[in-house]
């Protein structure tokens, strides 16, 4: 199981159009990725790490079906991403954006915020649910990330950007993804609070057998925390350490 | 005090009223700036690093803030009456004039988000001219127009005429930031704060714009206050280091010696839980509990303010307040030191 791919990107490629400024004419192409090859082993980090600009956030646009390749083909766990329904596609792939926080909706409790999650989960899944089973599920979530039973009821904006980015983790984590997607997970975060986080994510790998891509551009977290390392170049080309 | 100190802040307390809540924010701040000389204020984001610059540039709120202690700046410019302001004492006796004049010309400030710190609908070279004329009122246009030429030659932006005509959404996260740099500087301000320059930016970005303005500093001999929570960017680009934990600073000293021998447990902690290869597959250092809540008078004015999440804590912590100790050129608020 551990050498099994989870997600395979084959030969992809991806050019933006660039216009000019007076009549809107095509007059370039910006190429991101030419040929773009690479693997994420099940239960694995693969680090992506490139300058701003390179394409780090058009590569996960693409992975998570936001935008379309030029050519190439992904294959998540077994199977073309494009042969996946949306309500499938979740439950295999969740993303962690930047600032985590834009994912609590500030005038819901964090209660209904993980109750919807929940109930999302016995939907995509087929499963029977009651009031029970739920706040059965919200209380393991709560264990499983840490967090006290006091969040539920409090409002995003009155918990710490410790908390937050654990309810928004807590979140992603209650469909059982078998990938996620960090984007600069910690970048907003003060130091004591980063190695709080990273220690947080590699329990996580451990407990539920995840994968992650975690794009960052410092190359001493990817040291630490990814198996793999993907560095992206201007112009398209690449390496994989 | 010495002739060269041209700030000197001492036992600075400064709190906030908010919801019939008093939150002592900063306690007990001391710090003296010299002339040319390069400081950073580090510590987690809630800690009053913001506020202690605010304060400094006088710039909280006055309603709901309650100020002591002193803060006094010297002037030598020789452009005003005064060559003494004590900010704190007299600030609600300062004109709006005053404050207006050492804002921007004697201390001035680059904020945290480059982004939120300039026009949107005013061309970034207008932006510059501005701050020229506000304090240069018998410059003419022309004279107005080549400082900003020059102030944006300086800050190593390319075709200077071509992005003094620019708008901030043109720019990228780097050339706004040069630009709200070259704002701070138009002036030759004695002081320049610097609230988290480069949160906002990329890794390959940060170190440039250090350097820069570094340089910049050395070369106008203004004197630096670099405000950050990220104590690893700053190794080189500083004398001393303040490290500040819920508004009180556990320790002070030169820049090479904190980083070579941290004395209090924060410090220890802060430098320890950077990550790099050689720590693969080890756990990384957490501090335990939360950071308590700054109401909570009878913790804060009796026992250790990191008695909660200190690992080598001993029994006097709990019963009374660390005093200052100096070991050497370091200054620490720790009874471990005693």
């Amino acid at each position: 199981m551990i050498d099994e791919n989870i997600l395979e990107v084959k030969s992809l490629s991806k050019s933006y159009s660039v216009y000019s400024n007076l009549l809107q004419l095509e007059i370039d192409k910006k190429i991101i990725f030419k040929n773009l090859s690479f693997v994420l082993k099940f239960n694995t980090s693969l680090g992506v790490l490139g300058a701003s600009g390179v394409g780090k956030t058009t590569l996960i646009k693409i992975v998570s079906r936001i935008e379309e390749p030029d050519s190439g083909e992904i294959i998540l766990d077994g199977k073309n991403i494009k042969e996946y329904d949306y309500k499938e596609f979740a439950t295999k792939l969740q993303l962690l954006f930047q600032n985590s926080f834009s994912m609590l909706n500030p005038r819901y409790k964090i209660k209904f915020l993980i109750k919807e999650r929940v109930k999302q989960y016995f939907k995509l899944n087929n499963l029977e649910y009651n009031k029970k089973i739920i706040n059965q599920k919200i209380e393991e979530l709560l264990e499983i990330t840490k967090l006290p039973k006091t969040v539920l009821d409090a409002y995003p904006y009155q918990l710490s950007g410790g908390q937050k980015q654990r309810v928004a983790i807590l979140l992603i984590i209650s469909l059982y993804p078998k990938i996620i997607i960090l984007d600069e997970p910690l970048s907003a975060l003060d130091i004591s609070l980063q190695a709080q986080m990273l220690n947080f994510f590699l329990e996580l790998k451990e407990k539920f057998k995840l994968s992650y891509i975690f794009i960052t551009h410092d190359r001493n977290l990817a040291e630490y925390f990814c198996d793999n390392i993907l560095v992206l170049h201007e112009g398209g080309s690449y390496e994989i350490k | 005090m010495t002739e060269n100190t041209i700030l000197k802040i001492e036992n600075l307390n400064v709190s906030f009223k908010l919801n019939k809540k008093i939150f002592y924010i900063l306690r007990d701040i001391n710090i003296n700036i010299h002339k040319k000389e390069k400081i950073a204020i580090v510590g987690e984001s809630g800690c009053g690093k913001t506020t202690l610059a605010n304060t400094i540039l006088l710039l909280n709120d006055e309603v709901i803030t309650d100020y002591s202690g002193n803060l006094e700046f010297f002037s030598t410019k020789g452009c005003c009456k005064k060559n003494k302001y004590e900010l704190i004492k007299q600030h609600k006796f300062l004109s709006k004039d005053e404050i207006k004049h050492i804002r921007g010309n004697h201390i001035s400030i680059i904020f945290q988000d480059p982004f939120n710190a300039l026009n949107p609908v005013v061309a970034v070279g207008k932006q510059i001219d501005e701050v020229i004329l506000n304090h240069h009122k018998e410059y003419n246009k022309k004279e107005v127009y080549n400082s900003t030429i020059k102030l944006l030659e300086m800050v190593n932006l390319k075709e200077p005429e071509l992005v003094y005509k620019k708008y901030p959404h043109q720019l990228s996260g780097g050339q706004i930031q040069r630009i709200c740099i070259a704002i701070a500087i138009a002036n030759k301000p004695e002081i320049i704060i610097a609230d988290e320059p480069t949160t906002a930016l990329d890794a390959d970005l940060k170190d440039s714009i250090l350097k820069m303005l570094k340089d910049l500093v050395d070369k106008e001999t203004s004197a630096l206050v670099l405000i950050t929570h990220d104590i690893s960017i700053i190794k080189n680009y500083v004398d001393y280091i303040f490290i500040l934990y819920l508004g009180e600073i556990i320790e002070a000293g030169k820049t090479i010696q904190v980083f070579e021998n941290p004395l209090h447990p924060y410090t220890q902690f802060l430098l320890s839980c950077y990550v790099d290869a050689t720590k693969k597959g080890k756990k990384l250092p957490t501090l335990p509990y939360d950071p308590i809540n700054l109401y909570d008078k009878n913790f804060i004015f009796k026992k250790c303010i990191f008695l909660n999440r200190c690992s080598k804590k001993i029994k006097k912590c709990e019963t009374l307040k660390p005093e200052v100790f100096k070991i050497e050129s370091q200054k620490v608020k720790c009874w471990l030191y005693e």
